[in-house]
Parts: structure tokens; sequence; C-alpha cells
């Protein structure tokens, strides 16, 4: 599907993305994971031709992507600040001028999308609060159906029943019109149950490619009394621990050998997977 | 997927709302010109004076290209072919608007006529108020070269601050040298001469040219401005 080799993007002295090499195979959900100022917002837009690499390639399908109307038609990039119009712009003129300019654009969905997050064609963009600026770029975003959808924070702003309103129809509109989503977040957690893929960017560098399903394998939550917890894990890496009364909960680094899984058993304690958020703090560098 | 999409879609929407926008401003200027007829005898063309606030209209229409091709991109359209498109979108808007400003002169010398009163043009004018092929050439001539330098000088600024300032240099030379020959820029330096039809013609084409040459270096590569970097 799409393809960097060897993509750099700098910025004066500041080096956002460092030879990156990375290769997206068709109808998946990818998430991607980064802390602040690792590159995502540029990896993003380097794939979606928005930015020009300093040095490497983007190839979409074979072809490279910046100024190729051929790539490009076939890419959705929706950002945090929107970039979808000026706030006198009718939210209907904009979804008209993306009927107009994109082939793919389902006006229809776009209509029903809108229903469904509350806004009206008559809203201008700059009438609308954060969340609902968010929610309209998300409509955008998924009526484009372009094979290659990029949200980068898109769900900014947003209250716990929109941001369920995303997942839903993401995941529906998956399932109706396969097609590649590269989702950038830092509500993890939330998120990572869309995810069949994570993507760690660290320092313009990808640190870690892995299904979501085998890096829930990377570790261990341990859950059971406290005191019984603490002697079971000593030794071993903690990333995490919340407690509730006497019970506690310690999430674990590694693996677990079966004669510690069957020691677990013997004490009682709860053996569970761990929280990807845990993971991703632990492997770029803890708190 | 329609050839030129970008142009289609201005054609359709941008240039509709222009030429409208247009004739609200005419429509104003009658009642203004009706209104103050009650008063005091009118002595002057609305009209001419009205065409003094356009060239500021022009550049500042202009100005907001740069922002629409941020849009444009995230549509997935290309920069080239936005800077192909939409210079051929000014031209055909600036076409109508022009002699949408030809026939408000026109339909002014009937209404003065009418009611006896006299017509007075600026002094600068490089046309007689019923020189309508003049007064066309005139306007396009000017709303050209203004929407042209405006969409350069905001195309700069959306790139980076300082070459926007930078721009401004060959921005006002634009002006100056054009408005020399339309009569829209009357200073003493930019007194050409060049006053015929062919000779004002070949100035705002290559006067056009030289600004969409211009911005096609400004924004061929610019990045899309994002608020927050990750």
């Amino acid at each position: 599907m799409i393809t960097t080799t060897d993509l750099c993007v700098r910025y004066g002295e500041t080096t956002a993305l460092d030879a990156l090499d990375l290769d997206l195979t068709p109808g998946r959900i990818y998430g991607l994971l980064g802390r602040n100022g690792a590159g995502k917002t540029t990896l993003l837009a380097t794939l979606a031709g928005f930015r020009k690499p300093s040095a490497g390639r983007v190839l979409l399908d074979g072809e490279p992507v910046f100024e190729n109307p051929r790539a490009t038609s076939r890419i959705c990039l929706i950002r945090e600040d929107g970039g979808l119009g000026d706030g006198i712009d009718r939210l209907g003129d904009i979804l008209d001028m993306a009927r107009a300019l994109r082939k793919t654009h389902d006006q229809g969905y776009a209509a029903a999308l809108l229903d469904r997050f509350g806004l009206s064609r008559r809203q201008t963009l700059g009438s609308l609060s954060r969340g609902q600026r968010s929610a309209f770029g998300i409509v955008v975003g998924l009526a484009s159906r372009a094979p290659l959808t990029m949200f980068d924070e898109a769900h900014l702003g947003m209250d716990a029943p929109g941001r369920r309103i995303f997942a839903d129809e993401l995941l529906a509109d998956y399932v109706a019109h396969p097609r590649t989503f590269l989702l950038s977040t830092h509500l993890i957690e939330e998120q990572s149950p869309l995810f069949e893929q994570v993507l760690i960017l660290h320092r313009g560098r990808l640190l870690l490619r892995e299904d979501v399903d085998d890096l829930r394998t990377r570790g261990v939550a341990v859950t059971g009394p406290a005191a019984l917890v603490d002697d079971f894990v000593t030794g071993l890496t903690v990333l995490g621990e919340r407690s509730l009364g006497p019970t506690k909960e310690v999430t674990v680094y590694g693996a677990l050998a079966e004669p510690d899984r069957e020691a677990a058993r013997l004490h009682g304690l709860q053996l569970g997977p761990v929280a990807v958020q845990d993971l991703f703090i632990h492997l770029t560098g803890g708190v | 997927m329609n050839r030129w999409p970008i142009l289609r879609y201005l054609l359709s929407s941008h240039t509709v709302v222009l030429v409208g926008f247009l004739l609200a401003v005419y429509l104003l200027v009658a009642v203004i010109v009706a209104v103050a007829a009650l008063f005091t005898e009118v002595t002057v063309s609305a009209v001419d004076i009205t065409g003094q606030v356009l060239p500021w209209l022009a550049a500042g229409y202009g100005y907001s290209a740069a922002a629409l091709l941020s849009t444009v991109l995230t549509h997935g359209r290309t920069r080239r072919e936005f800077l192909v498109q939409h210079p051929v979108f000014q031209l055909v808007t600036v076409g109508l608007l022009a002699v949408l400003v030809t026939g408000a002169y026109a339909v002014e010398a009937v209404v003065y006529r009418a009611a006896g009163w006299t017509r007075t043009l600026q002094d600068q004018r490089v046309f007689e108020a019923g020189d309508h092929p003049m007064i066309l050439l005139a306007y396009a001539s000017m709303l050209a070269v203004w929407m042209m330098t405006g969409a350069l000088v905001g195309g700069a600024f959306y790139r980076d601050e300082g070459g926007g300032l930078l721009a401004l240099v060959p921005a006002a030379a634009l002006l100056s040298v054009s408005g020399g020959a339309n009569g829209f820029v009357s200073l003493p330096f930019t007194r050409w001469g060049l006053t015929s039809a062919p000779e004002i013609a070949v100035v705002t084409v290559v006067a056009v040219a030289a600004g969409w040459a211009l911005l096609w270096a400004v924004l061929r590569d610019v990045p899309v401005r994002t608020r927050v970097a990750a």
C-alpha cells in the first residue's frame, strides 16, 4: 500500500524523521503512537503529500506521493487543526467542495454522519466548538472513502459519546468499505481496541511495529491481594500499579514462564493482558 | 473525476459569489447616489469612484488563495493542479467582473443622461466616459494584476513571514508598472505613457505572467501548515 524508504524530514537543525522505513499493507487499521515531538504529525503529513521529504521516498502502490494526483487523490489526512476551510464557510459548502474535488467522496454518507454528530449543513465552521470541529473533520475523513485515510488526533476536544460514535462509525464503514486507516492518538487505551497493528514512533524512528494482540503478550497484569502481588513481582520489571483497598494490580514487562504462571495460580493471583498504554510508556522511556 | 476539478469548483462557487458581491456593491452605490441626489447636485461618476475600491477587493481575494490551496490539498489535489487551475479561474472571473463593471458604466451613462447630471471621471483614468472597450481593458488589466499580486503576497506569507515581507517588493513593482499603464496607480514614477490598448494589454500580460511565475516559485512545494507539531 504505502511505503517509505530512508525517509528523512528536517526542520533546520531538528530531525523530525530519521531514515524511516515503513511498509503498510492495505486493508488494516493501524494505530500510530508516539510521545509529543516523536514525529507523528510530520510522518502523516509526509505520507499525505502535505510536506516534501528532505530525503528518501514515499510511494503509494509504487508511485511517488508528493505532487502526484494519482496518489494524493487516494489519500485523505484529517489533522487536528482541521484545515478544511475558513470560519465563515458553511459545512454544506465544504462538503460540496469535497465532492467536487474527490472522486470517492460519498455525500450521502457525509449527510448521515452529520446527523449522527448533530451537525447541520447550514452551520459555519467558525460557529462550531472545538469538539464539533473535530467531529466535522471526522465526517469529511470518513466520507472521503479514500483508500488510505489518516486521522491525526482528529478526536481532539470531542466528548466521550462523540468519540464512541467515531469508533463505531469507523469500524462499521471499515467493514462495509474495507480500506486502510492510520490513526494517530494519545488516547491509547480508548482507541487501541480499534487497532489491528500498532506503530510506535520515537525520536523520528520506528521503535516498534506489532499486532495489538502480540503486543499485549509482552507483559502481564497481575491482580490479587497486595502482599502476595508484591512478593510475586519481586525481581520483575514493573510498568505500573494500581490499588483498590486490599487488592492490587501490577503490570509487569515480559512474558511469564510456565512455572511462574503455575505459581500465580497456586497463590490465587489473576493474570491478564497488559494495557497498551503501560507498554507504550515503558517502551518509550518511562515516566 | 472531471478534468480540471479545481477550476470547475471555483467557477461554480467563487465566481458566482464574486459576481454577486459586485452586483450588490453597485446596487448599494445606486441607492447612495439616489439618496445623495435628493440633497445635492450629482457631478461625479459613482461607478468610477467605486473603481478605487476594486483593486483592494481583488488583492484581498487573491490573498486568500494560499488558504484555499491548503484546503484543496486536504481533498487530495496537488499544488501543481492548483497553480495551473487557479490562475485560469482568476482570468475567467476577472473577465466577467470587468464586463460587469463596464456594464455599470454604461447603465450609469443612461441614468445620468436621463437625470441631466454631469459625469466626471477620476483624473488618472486612461479611458473616456463612453469608451467602453477601454473601460473593459483597463479594469480587466487592473483586476488581473491585483488579484495575482494578492495571491503572490498571500502565498509568500503562507510560506513564511520573512518571505512574505520580501514579496512586497516584487508586488509593489508589479502594481506600479501595470498601474502606470491601466491608470489605477498614479505616481510620478509610474507615468509610462503606455496608454494605447495594445500597450496596456502587453504590460498586463507581462505583469500577470511575472506574478504567476513568482507564485509558482513560492507555492510549488510549500508545506501545508500545521498549528501544532507532534
